[in-house]
């Protein structure tokens, strides 16, 4: 029994932490969700499925994700304070070789980070499962429970969004 | 160069708006899909058709593969270590309590890793407990004068003595201003330790043989 949970710890643990993270905007927060998730897992160890237990981690990280944003909201606190962690440093995370362009490419990254934040629940799920987690369109309709075409419109709604926040600062339209 | 193809109605049989402007958006609220690769043949063909002739569609389209290349450039960040190590501690102990008979019980973040410290020393007197920072003050006082004792710095070395450091004026005066200000902070500690004890002596001595003479 342990060995298959740790086995699904090995293979699921950096998704529901990044999904945290990106939904919390907090490196703290993140790492307290994962933990209370894996336990959650490992309470219900037995009626989970293998093959289903992705998508049950998604489900229930982004339950205790919106607790937690829940929380924030009647404490009236602001959100996303600390996007900049050093886990993403941009020395480690460009891939570029030119530095002008990797603190460019960093510099775009830190203020999609922030936009993504600020944008409104579900958008911000949906973009990050879709676009971090590489989920399909009928995954995230079957995660969240709403029709393939309401994820469609919200995801649309948020790249939109996010695309002209991005313009906004960094006129990154390509030449056409 | 062939020139790109005429706009020729490529939604004539997908139910699109007749009107230009609306034509536009009706093709704009379906870039995402087309950039995520979800559309169908025929729509995914049409709305390329619609975009060579289009600009501004041209444009939009651009800027929505960019947004999608960014934002799948945002990295799936690593759960540090110390998350699945607690984790799994937790399961294992859970699981050799399960074994045993013992209930299960999943405790909050950080999990605790000892019993209550009330629980943890049962052979220590509580007497002792109530002098223990008396007497941990004494041994500070007695560490730090002995090492004071052994450590200050000679003013006056002995020409006999092969071990002996040649110390500057400035490090001497140095020694010497830390040695005053190590005993001001003795002093400090020393009164404070004379209260603690005072106070004990009278709570446990004074007061109830006071009591008993009355």
């Amino acid at each position: 029994m342990l060995d298959r949970f740790s086995e699904l710890i090995d293979e699921h643990q950096d998704r529901v932490y990044s999904f945290a993270y990106y939904l919390l905007g907090s490196k703290e927060e993140a790492e307290d969700v994962a933990q209370e998730v894996l336990l959650r897992l490992w309470k219900n160890i037995e009626s989970v499925k293998f093959e289903a237990a992705g998508g049950w981690l998604s489900r229930v990280t982004r339950n205790a994700c919106f607790d937690r944003l829940r929380q924030r909201r009647t404490q009236n606190r602001l959100f996303a304070t600390s996007l900049d962690t050093p886990g993403l440093d941009p020395a480690t995370q460009a891939t570029e070789d030119n530095p002008e362009s990797r603190a460019n490419s960093w510099d775009v990254q830190r203020h999609l980070r922030q936009a993504l934040a600020e944008i409104a629940e579900p958008h911000r799920s949906i973009v990050i499962l879709r676009e971090i987690q590489g989920l399909k369109y009928i995954e995230i309709a079957e995660l969240l429970e709403i029709p393939i075409n309401t994820v469609k419109t919200y995801l649309h709604r948020a790249r939109r969004t996010l695309r002209t926040q991005l313009r906004e600062v960094h006129c990154y339209a390509p030449s056409t | 160069m062939p020139h790109p193809p005429e706009f020729t109605d490529p939604f004539a049989s997908l139910n699109r708006p007749s009107d230009g402007t609306a034509l536009c958006e009706w093709v704009q609220q379906r870039l995402e899909a087309l950039v995520d690769g979800e559309l169908e043949g025929t729509q995914e063909a049409s709305l390329r058709q619609h975009l060579a002739s289009c600009a501004p569609c041209r444009e939009a389209h651009a800027e929505a593969v960019q947004l999608a290349l960014r934002l799948r450039e945002l990295p799936e960040l690593a759960c540090p270590p110390e998350v699945s190590h607690a984790v799994l501690a937790q399961a294992a102990a859970e699981q050799g309590g399960a074994q045993a008979g013992e209930p299960a019980t999943v405790r909050a973040f950080p999990a605790p890793t000892a019993a209550p410290p009330a629980a943890r020393s049962p052979a220590v007197p509580a007497t002792f407990n109530r002098w223990r920072p008396a007497l941990a003050i004494a041994a500070m006082i007695v560490t730090t004068i002995g090492g004071a004792f052994f450590f200050y710095p000679r003013s006056t070395p002995s020409a006999s003595t092969s071990e002996t450091v040649e110390l500057t004026p400035q490090e001497v005066a140095k020694a010497e201003i830390e040695l005053k200000l190590a005993l001001a902070y003795l002093a400090e500690v020393g009164r404070n330790a004379g209260i603690a004890v005072r106070d004990e002596m009278v709570q446990n001595i004074f007061a109830p043989t006071h009591k008993a003479l009355q």
